[in-house]
């Protein structure tokens, strides 16, 4: 869940971005937009190799980033070699970031819909007042938005509370090292199908479900006073 | 010059843009890129340190001569980098000295020394305070006695276009030269280890079973709700179209214990059937039928066609773009689908596992060749990946509406 605000806060930024009228956007926006379809299993596969804390990419990166800075600065900070996924402190990290990986450029094409249904009029309007981008931005962009905002940040947090498959292939097992990445739907698995209290797992389901449907019945008002007050 | 200035910014501000644009879509091609060039991987080049990207392969040169090709080194002569072929390794060298001058050392092969005195009768002489055996060494043609200060196995490195240029060095130490070198045989090898011809079919039948099936139950029960009059119909559409409300993780336990009724657990029909209708799907084709001029259908009804002749004559060709937009959204999810096909297939039952659970299993049994895990990662990452660039206009489209209309 707390996957939500690294997916919305950087699908906002680039939608601002793309939203410019330049060539190459319907690119872009196909690029950021292919984790959201790829195979969540296979996808989970491809970052288990990438978290890898010997020969993985990401502490590669890591690595490099630290030799850079500290021949910048000439300092001596130690290359901390995460181990990712069997590290209790940052196993749900991991986690985290391939969600957000994943629904960030599904989240752009949202908020990019919602920018483009903002008159352009109003900006026009600003410059003339002689508002700057950042006034324009917090003034029109981000109020207007609000609608798309709300129906981003509810279905996001609505996937994250389902997240089962990027847990059960990246971690072994799936609970993660002293359960730090346990979800409720792998929880629902485990009693449900491993061992076979169904009647417990279907609790769990009605939480789930419980919560979900709050969030699903809250959107639906907003959407329904927005309209009203569109009209 | 007020002009000029606002170009150059606009000039830097679109270049700050781009960067950003590309700085994101590397993140997010990134591992895509990763997964491929890994699946194209041997398995000891994909543990390096530091990775990189490219598979790579030990080169290889012919040399006349040698009935092999002989893998090639980078290797020092006299101070210039040169590639060298390795002819010969596991040559052992001994350094000699004499034993009243330690520091003149010689290095010979320690076949052409011979034992001073002869192997069964060996000389020996004391240096500080410890027997050391003799040699007789040659040095510009004349026979010395040494001792054996010590010994290291090297290699014989020959010049590929004069192989009479030789030089000696340690062979772990040296670097080999590697080129590119793909190894699209990983592919083939994941496909016969894990069943996975079997899973890849699995999944493709499932998959255009759910697809059709959704397709036509949709196309059907939206023209029954949007043309048909018959008692209670708006009732019956209410909560048809409220289990969209209803999560799936809400109906796996009841699903599952439905399934264990009727005897599908373990069947691909458990796969196939009960995802073959769709509420959603079944509101979005009826909202479009209702858009689509009534007068139309009535001209064709009193010409007397049947309701099933104007559906598959007027209706359906006319709603193509809406039919694929639907038919690309099922596919991926169909495609991708993992927790209900890991709830009521056995594991142990291969035959009849789809794409993801049949990786499941491969990152079990694998776990020490990322290449074919990888490889099995990208046979089910790629076809969804094709499906979205030729739907691409449909669905970017639509998602981007549903997120308007809510």
């Amino acid at each position: 869940m707390f996957a939500v605000p690294f997916s919305v806060i950087p699908a906002l930024v680039l939608s601002n971005v793309l939203n410019s009228k330049l060539p190459g956007m319907k690119f872009y926006r196909a690029v950021y937009f292919m984790p959201s379809i790829a195979a969540v299993v296979g996808i989970s596969l491809v970052w288990q190799w990438l978290y890898n804390a010997t020969i993985g990419y990401i502490n590669y990166f890591i690595t490099l980033g630290i030799e850079f800075w500290n021949n910048l600065f000439n300092l001596a900070v130690v290359d901390p070699k995460i181990q990712w996924v069997s590290d209790e402190k940052t196993a749900l990290f991991a986690v985290i970031i391939i969600a957000a990986w994943q629904t960030m450029g599904f989240n752009t094409v949202l908020f990019l819909a919602g920018l483009q249904n903002i008159p352009g009029e109003l900006y026009e309007a600003a410059t003339v007042d002689g508002a700057g981008p950042w006034d324009k931005f917090w003034g029109i962009t981000i109020p207007l938005l609000a609608p798309t905002t709300f129906y981003v940040v509810s279905t996001t947090t609505i996937q994250a509370m389902q997240v089962f498959e990027q847990v059960f292939i990246l971690m072994n097992p799936a609970e993660g090292p002293n359960n730090s990445t346990i979800t409720l739907v792998l929880y629902l698995y485990r009693s449900g199908f491993q061992n076979f209290k169904q009647g417990y797992a279907s609790a769990i389901a009605w939480v789930l479900f419980i919560v979900i449907f709050g969030l699903t019945l809250i959107q639906f008002q907003r959407q329904r006073q927005s309209s009203i007050y569109e009209s | 010059m007020k002009i000029q200035s606002y170009r150059l910014i606009r000039w830097i501000n679109n270049f700050i843009l781009y960067f950003i644009l590309t700085f994101f879509a590397l993140v997010m091609i990134f591992p895509f890129l990763y997964m491929l060039a890994t699946s194209f991987k041997t398995p000891a080049d994909t543990f390096r340190y530091p990775p990189h990207m490219l598979p790579r392969n030990a080169a290889t040169i012919a040399v006349t001569g040698y009935d092999e090709p002989l893998p090639l080194y980078k290797v020092d002569v006299d101070g210039q980098p040169k590639e060298y072929a390795l002819a010969k390794s596991n040559i052992k060298v001994g350094t000699y000295a004499p034993a009243d001058n330690l520091t003149s050392t010689v290095e010979r092969y320690l076949t052409e020394v011979k034992p001073t005195g002869g192997a069964m009768n060996q000389q020996k002489v004391s240096v500080n305070g410890k027997e050391e055996k003799l040699f007789d060494v040659d040095v510009d043609g004349k026979i010395i006695p040494m001792i054996l200060i010590s010994q290291t196995t090297v290699g014989e490195f020959i010049d590929p276009q004069n192989p009479e240029n030789k030089v000696f060095q340690n062979v772990r130490l040296s670097e080999p030269v590697e080129d590119f070198g793909a190894h699209p045989e990983n592919y083939t090898e994941v496909v016969e280890l894990n069943n996975m011809a079997r899973a890849l079919t699995n999944t493709a039948l499932v998959t255009i079973l759910v697809v059709l099936g959704q397709l036509v139950t949709s196309v059907v029960g939206g023209y029954a709700f949007a043309r048909l009059r018959f008692p209670g119909r708006d009732t019956v559409f209410v909560f048809y179209l409220g289990t969209v409300m209803i999560p799936f993780v809400m109906l796996i336990v009841p699903l599952y214990q439905l399934m264990v009724l009727i005897g599908w657990t373990d069947r691909l029909a458990a796969l196939i059937i009960p995802w073959m209708f769709t509420a959603y799907g079944t509101f979005l084709m009826r909202q479009h039928f209702i858009t689509f001029p009534k007068e139309i259908e009535e001209a064709a009804l009193l010409d007397g066609a049947s309701r099933l002749q104007i559906l598959t004559n007027i209706l359906i060709p006319a709603s193509v773009p809406a039919l694929a937009t639907q038919a690309t959204f099922t596919f991926l999810y169909a495609w991708n689908s993992f927790f209900w096909t890991l709830v009521i297939i056995n594991v142990g039952n291969e035959k009849n596992h789809v794409l993801t659970l049949a990786l499941n299993v491969l990152r079990g049994r694998a776990s020490d060749t990322p290449n074919l895990i990888l490889a099995g990662a990208a046979i089910a990452i790629v076809p969804p990946l094709i499906v979205f660039i030729l739907g691409q206009r449909f669905f970017v489209e639509s998602v981007a509406s549903s997120g308007v209309k809510g």
